[in-house]
């Protein structure tokens, strides 16, 4: 099922906003690795929004959404943990 | 509910279940095309090596990343990536209306195209900051690694924005049938929401993971 207008527009002012709360986030947490954790699942979440719903693979060949998941949370992941080590 | 009650004779039901077999042949094609996804499979890997080999260097040089990673403006890469939602949302957008066969669909691509330059105008600032403060591709390694990926990436930005523009024009002139003009739209906006996708990793590799 895709989208209507509406929801794209929800999902794009989630996206805006949850870009903007990483920006803040360093000010109100002292402990490092709670942020570099929020920011994982942050950016996870921002890539699902824009691969199901903005790419429309949500209907797609199961492969094809494997491959595209698969590279978004290989890097977010990888860096993440270069950081939190 | 029996399938004896629900439908008034065996005919109707194999009707039903060519319906939803069609259907559900049409939901697994991918937006635009397979051979773009290929081609956009492509980009993802080169890209996700160049990060992949980015975390691996940072792993080695720890100070010089850091002390590189401090240099840049988190400003900057919070306003790009809001250009660069803004842009693939007007994209998705886009390809809606042409589906509804809006008129005036491809002013959509056009806002995303704007959308895009916003970026490519502030990253261009970021680059000759970066430069008149004397640093450039050859300076270290994570310069290296940030000029390179993020020109590569930039590149790509400025591709796709030609070609939303190119799409748009060819929208509002052509006759072509709707499948036509779909698909088209789907190419660019899948295109567009693959350097929006790099984009969203590159945020937090290169201004928040510090």
């Amino acid at each position: 099922m895709l989208l209507s207008t509406l929801g794209l527009t929800f999902r794009w002012l989630i996206l805006l906003l949850l870009t903007l709360l990483v920006s803040f986030i360093p000010s109100g947490i002292t402990n490092y690795s709670v942020i570099y954790l929020l920011i994982w699942i942050i950016t996870l979440f921002k890539g699902w929004i824009i691969i199901e719903d903005f790419m429309e693979l949500k209907n797609a060949p199961v492969f094809l959404r494997r491959i595209v998941y698969g590279w978004l949370i290989v890097n977010t992941s990888a860096v993440t943990l270069v950081v939190i080590h | 509910m029996t399938g004896s009650s629900k439908y008034a004779s065996p005919s109707a039901k194999n009707l039903e279940t060519a319906i939803n077999k069609q259907q559900n042949k049409q939901t697994k094609e991918v937006p635009g095309d397979i051979a773009l996804w290929f081609f956009l499979l492509a980009e993802l890997a080169v890209f996700g090596i160049l990060i992949l080999g980015f975390a691996l260097a940072r792993k080695t040089q720890p100070e010089m990343f850091l002390s590189g990673l401090n240099q840049l403006h988190l400003s900057s890469g919070i306003i790009n990536t809001l250009a660069l939602l803004t842009g693939s949302f007007f994209a998705a957008l886009g390809v809606k209306k042409v589906r509804q066969q809006h008129p005036k669909s491809y002013y959509y691509f056009i806002t995303a195209a704007i959308s895009g330059c916003i970026y490519l105008i502030i990253k261009a600032v970021e680059y000759i900051d970066l430069y008149s403060l004397g640093y450039s591709l050859h300076t270290n390694t994570f310069f290296g690694f940030y000029f390179f990926t993020t020109f590569f990436h930039y590149l790509h930005a400025l591709a796709g924005i030609l070609i939303l523009l190119i799409v748009a024009n060819w929208l509002r002139s052509t006759k072509e049938s709707t499948e036509k003009r779909n698909r088209a739209a789907e190419c660019i906006a899948s295109y567009w929401h693959t350097v929006d996708l790099i984009w969203i990793v590159l945020l937090p590799t290169l201004y928040l993971l510090k």
